[in-house]
């Protein structure tokens, strides 16, 4: 508990390595992600954003020939050790992916999936969680009459929104989402980043975006990638108004090629 | 450099040209060309449906419906011999019959081939996955002729051995050889459904600290579900049309098993009653097996209309909302425009096979006519060849001058149905046409009534998903009350002695206490943890996959052993079959008036070596060749109007519909429709009579693979085409079509092989059990209206003609099980040929 009040990090990255097959995804990323903050991450695409976000809840388990080294510490604990649990791990570190994938199920049953996942069976502790997640995820007032529809008859916006709220069912510290806002409009994308705001004040959240200005409006830090580095990471004002190195400077300002 | 530029400006006014009119007509034509082609296809279904029907009809007018569905009695032949009471034709226990065989099949190879297609798309690796789908699709080649063997040797062994009966032939076995046959399809079509699921929604489901097993129970197999529906009732199609295996280890009882949970009974299917009776009917009893014939043609045709509609709604699953119609006036006349069309185009499709119909039935009036007029011939004194057909006769009797026969009755007869199918049809289809989209309309609104009542909130759900809602609750709050009940029938069953014998009449008890078992076990499963669920789910599913590979493997290895000697025989694969005096003796002894012991005395004074199968090798090759040249060019040009020309629209969807009907229609009713259509026209069963058959058969497989061969190839590589300017056949031609084409050849070379294995459709129409060996017969018109060899038939009449034949029957086996198989693999290796070969 002490060191865990010293530790201002939730998750760290030490000497991490990974490749698919023979080439390379991510080389040495060092990283520290601190509580109850926004950090985005941002790079050209194919410089291995979603590869490190799948890193933090070891999603990048289910690809058959990826193969990663180093640590990755989450309350200081190594979560790629052996003896690590991994659907604890996953239990505790959410995650929302680019395009809504909400299960082909009535709303209410997408919520209830994670508790009763982990054996909650209580038909009255269901019911209040499903209420809960909704309201965390502002969508309550939206959806309370109409629980039993499926969740594909939803709008984009509304399905990534039940698929956040999907998420916060069985109460993760950590939720990691990957480009949540690419396959949505502007109204929704809003929505969206008004939420991760919300959520700041419970949980860490960490976002891929390609999306600079979403970066700058909603992060409180920002890692810029490329090639499978992480170039620089730091608070998000110093890297949009002063970055340390040049490729920053060039990603950031739209001088790029 | 200057004479370049000028030939390329040639060049390019010629390609000017080519698109003006000359390419537009010949678009045109080869447009009109494949239609026509599509509308045959689906113009021998009707014909098919209509010929039945009014065969089946001509037999209900004489005998009552009811006593044909209800009767228990079925015997055809009363009137022969000393028994003067009529015939009766009670089909109930062969119907009966028909279903407890499918049932017993689907309640083995349901668990078998849902989990079969779990393991194979989730849990397996990489390697074991390709191994058990090679198994899967060499158990779809094994012909059915070679399970009856199966059943007939092993499977028959070990039940009369093991569990000390009478004889192995019986509800059971057939069952059982029906579920593994029927694997193949139900595994392809749920494993099919379960790759469909997105990775998003498993991944989704991995986030949240599921296991797999969770992943793959509550998302997968959910999300899967309307595809594994549509695999197990394809599946049971399967097994309700099969006949071959039925007819030969079901033991051919028409009983009702008494009691009827005793598996142990034998039964007979309405297919295996067409197999056995059809050559020696005539009359009412001929007649009646029509009617059996449609009865089964009507089930399976019921069967794939619904794993059509299931297969259909996977499509829009995922998609989520449907469509909002736009409600513009011109679009909806447009739309009524187009169902009238629709309606006409079938109406005057149905027209025409009335009009088919009514042809056959006129011709076969007339050779019936011929047949009565021999017979009086013959009262008269005279001696005449009873196998004169009705033409010959028609040309007889007016030489004779005697009797006019009326030519003009056959033409008006042909006329009268083409125009009463066109006149009543095609207004009735416009109508239904109109009718249906104002219904559609109608319904529409209807929905966005409700659709507001939900954003309200003011009601929930509408129509039976209510129902579900209850039942889901009830059985929430009743599991106290379940498991209560459980847990006294297990007391009961332990109080109760544990070595009681099997009493029939507690074979409902037992059946309880296996179900409430299952519950019991699902309660404590459920309260498990994760990760021990998904060691013992897993187990489950290898063990599953791992009896799959054992009977594949045991089936194809005892064909090995009991036929590897015979084959390996000199002279067994090049020379004729011997018509040495065994045969005569053999066949004579069967029809011996004398009991079974001093047959088998007989038989054993003989031992039986028949000589080569060389013969029997050619006729199935001819057969499967001439079906085969038979049915592709039709079935390709259908494919290509189906793939590249037709619009979505009633037409289009009523022709995809009548070609997976036909596809999943048993081989034995095609057997029928040929012995009908052909066969008693042509009075004698022949090698045209069988390749028309097996060609149809085979038609709507040829369809298919083509239509998802051009569907499989990128619409890109045609825009690119066009947007050069050139024409659609051009591009279909050049084009799409050479892309498509491996597959193509693929499918095709998949469907020789089952051309080859079959032999319902042939049972009837072709095969005769000797002949004579003469390779260049075809080269004459004898050889086509003659009758043919075959490596199935020949094994059928072995096996069922000949206990003694053991060995021969082995290596007649073997060798049909090589030559199907060799074909698969033909197959298969072309198509990881081109797949490498593949660049886009
Ligand atoms: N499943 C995979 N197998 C092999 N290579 C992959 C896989 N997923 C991603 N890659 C490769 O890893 C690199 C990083 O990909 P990714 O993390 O998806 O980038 P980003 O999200 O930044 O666009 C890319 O070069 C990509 O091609
Ligand atoms: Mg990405």
């Amino acid at each position: 508990m002490e060191q865990e009040m010293k530790n201002p990090y939730i998750i760290e990255t030490r000497n991490l390595n990974l490749w698919y097959g023979e080439s390379q995804a991510l080389k040495d990323i060092h990283m520290n992600i601190p509580k109850n903050s926004i950090t985005a991450i941002i790079g050209p695409s194919g410089c291995g954003k979603s590869t490190l976000i799948r890193v933090f809840n070891r999603m990048n388990d289910v690809i058959d020939d990826c193969k990663t080294e180093g640590e990755v510490l989450f309350h200081g604990e190594n979560i790629y050790a052996k003896r690590a649990n991994v659907r604890s791990i996953r239990s505790r570190i959410g995650m929302i992916f680019q395009n809504p994938n909400p299960f082909p199920m009535s709303i209410r049953d997408n919520i209830t999936y994670g508790p009763r996942v982990h054996q909650i069976f209580d038909k009255e502790l269901l019911d209040e969680i499903v209420v809960d997640c909704l309201k965390k995820a502002a969508m309550y007032e939206e959806m309370k009459d109409r629980l039993e529809d499926s969740a594909m008859a939803l709008s984009g916006g509304q399905q990534q929104r039940l698929c956040i709220a999907r998420a916060l069912s069985i109460d993760p510290e950590v939720i990691l989402m990957d480009e949540p806002t690419s396959a949505l409009d502007p109204i929704a994308t809003g929505k969206i980043e008004e939420l991760c705001k919300a959520l700041k004040e419970k949980y860490t959240v960490i976002i891929v975006t390609h999306n600079m200005q979403q970066a700058a409006r909603i992060s409180d830090y920002t890692g810029f990638m490329y090639l499978g580095e992480l170039i620089e990471f730091g608070k998000t004002e110093q890297i949009f108004e002063n970055p340390q190195k040049k490729l920053t400077e060039n990603y950031i300002t739209g001088r790029f090629g | 450099m200057a004479s370049e530029v000028k030939t390329k400006e040639e060049l390019l006014s010629t390609i000017k040209e080519d698109t003006t009119e000359s390419t537009i007509t010949t678009d045109k034509s080869m447009r009109g060309l494949l239609l026509i082609m599509a509308s045959l296809a689906i113009m021998i279904i009707f014909v098919i449906i209509f010929y039945l029907f009014s065969l089946a009809g001509d037999f209900f007018n004489q005998y009552p419906i009811g006593d044909f569905f209800l009767g228990q009695v079925w015997a055809p032949n009363r009137d022969i011999g000393n028994d003067i009471s009529a015939p009766l034709f009670g089909a109930f226990n062969i119907i009966m019959g028909t279903l407890l065989v499918a049932i017993g099949a689907l309640l083995i190879a349901i668990p078998l081939g849902i989990a079969t297609a779990v393991f194979i798309a989730e849990v397996a690796p990489k390697k074991i996955k390709e191994i058990l789908k090679g198994t899967v699709e060499v158990l779809a080649g094994i012909p059915s002729v070679i399970f009856g063997y199966f059943g007939r040797t092993i499977l028959n062994d070990f039940l009369k051995i093991q569990l000390a009966l009478d004889s192995g032939l019986c509800w059971l076995n057939a069952s059982f050889l029906l579920a593994i046959m029927a694997l193949p399809t139900i595994v392809s079509v749920c494993e099919d459904a379960i790759d469909s699921v997105p990775q998003d929604l498993k991944n989704a489901s991995l986030a949240m600290g599921a296991t797999r097993w969770q992943t793959i129970s509550k998302v997968v197999i959910p999300a899967a579900m309307s595809g594994i529906t549509a695999g197990i009732i394809l599946g049971m199609g399967r097994a309700l049309g099969e006949t071959i295996t039925v007819t030969m280890v079901a033991g051919n009882q028409i009983i009702l098993p008494e009691p009827i949970t005793n598996v142990f009974s034998g039964v007979q299917t309405i297919t295996a009653t067409l197999a056995l009776e059809i050559k020696n009917a005539s009359g009412l009893h001929r007649e009646s097996l029509f009617a059996l014939g449609i009865v089964l043609f009507i089930i399976s045709l019921i069967i794939n209309l619904i794993a059509n509609l299931v297969l259909s709604r996977i499509r829009r699953k995922f998609t989520g909302k449907s469509k909002k119609r736009i409600f513009n006036k011109e679009k909806i006349k447009e739309k009524r425009i187009n169902l009238l069309k629709s309606g006409l185009v079938i109406g005057l499709i149905i027209g025409i096979s009335f009009g088919i119909v009514g042809l056959l039935n006129t011709a076969r009036v007339i050779s019936d006519l011929g047949l009565e007029f021999v017979i009086n011939i013959e009262e008269i004194g005279e001696q005449l060849e009873f196998s004169i057909s009705g033409l010959e006769m028609y040309k007889l009797s007016s030489s004779l001058g005697g009797i006019r026969f009326p030519l003009l009755v056959l033409v008006w007869e042909v006329l009268r149905s083409f125009l009463v199918g066109i006149a009543i049809c095609m207004p009735t289809g416009a109508a239904i046409g109109g009718i249906s989209h104002l219904l559609g309309r109608l319904m529409n609104t209807i929905r966005i009534k409700k659709d507001h009542i939900n954003e309200k909130g003011n009601r929930k759900k509408l129509g039976d998903e209510i129902g579900i809602h209850y039942v889901r609750m009830i059985i929430r709050r009743r599991k106290g009350i379940v498991l209560g009940v459980l847990f006294f029938a297990f007391a009961t069953w332990l109080l109760s002695d544990w070595f009681l014998p099997y009493y029939p009449e507690m074979g409902i008890y037992y059946a309880l206490l296996i179900v409430s078992g299952i519950l019991l076990i699902l309660f404590i499963f459920k309260r498990l943890k994760p990760k021990i669920q998904q060691i013992f789910a897993f187990a489950m599913l290898l063990i599953a996959a791992i009896i799959v590979l054992f009977f594949v493997g045991l089936i194809v290895y005892s064909i090995f052993e009991n036929g590897l000697p015979t084959f390996l025989s000199q002279g067994f694969l090049t020379e004729p079959s011997r018509s040495d005096s065994n045969i005569f003796q053999n066949l004579i002894i069967n029809d011996l008036d004398v009991s079974d012991e001093i047959k088998e005395y007989l038989r054993g004074l003989s031992p039986i070596d028949m000589g080569g199968v060389a013969g029997e090798i050619i006729g199935t090759l001819e057969l499967t060749l001439f079906s085969i040249l038979f049915a592709v060019p039709i079935g390709i040009l259908a494919g290509i109007y189906l793939s590249e020309y037709a619009k979505e629209g009633p037409i289009t969807r009523t022709i995809r519909l009548a070609i997976a009907s036909l596809n999943g229609t048993p081989s034995i009713v095609f057997g029928l429709f040929g012995y009908v259509a052909i066969v008693l026209l042509m009075e004698g069963r022949s090698l045209f009579a069988g390749t028309i058959t097996l060609a149809l058969m085979i038609l709507p497989v040829i369809i298919i693979t083509t239509e998802e061969g051009l569907k499989a190839i990128p619409q890109s590589f045609r825009e690119g085409s066009l947007a050069l300017g050139s024409s659609k056949w051009h591009t279909i031609s050049k084009i799409a079509l050479p892309a498509a084409l491996p597959a193509i050849i693929t499918g095709i070379i998949l469907a020789m092989g089952r051309v080859a294995g079959e032999t319902a459709p042939i049972l009837f129409t072709a095969a005769s059990f000797t002949q004579r060996f003469d390779p260049w017969a075809i080269l004459t018109l004898d050889g086509w209206t003659g009758e043919t060899q075959a490596l199935t038939f020949h094994l059928y009449k072995l096996i069922l003609g000949f206990p003694d034949a053991d060995a021969r029957a082995g290596g007649v086996a073997l060798t049909l099980l090589l030559l199907v198989l060799s074909m698969y693999l033909v197959s298969f290796l072309l198509r990881s040929y081109y797949r490498k070969k593949k660049d886009w």
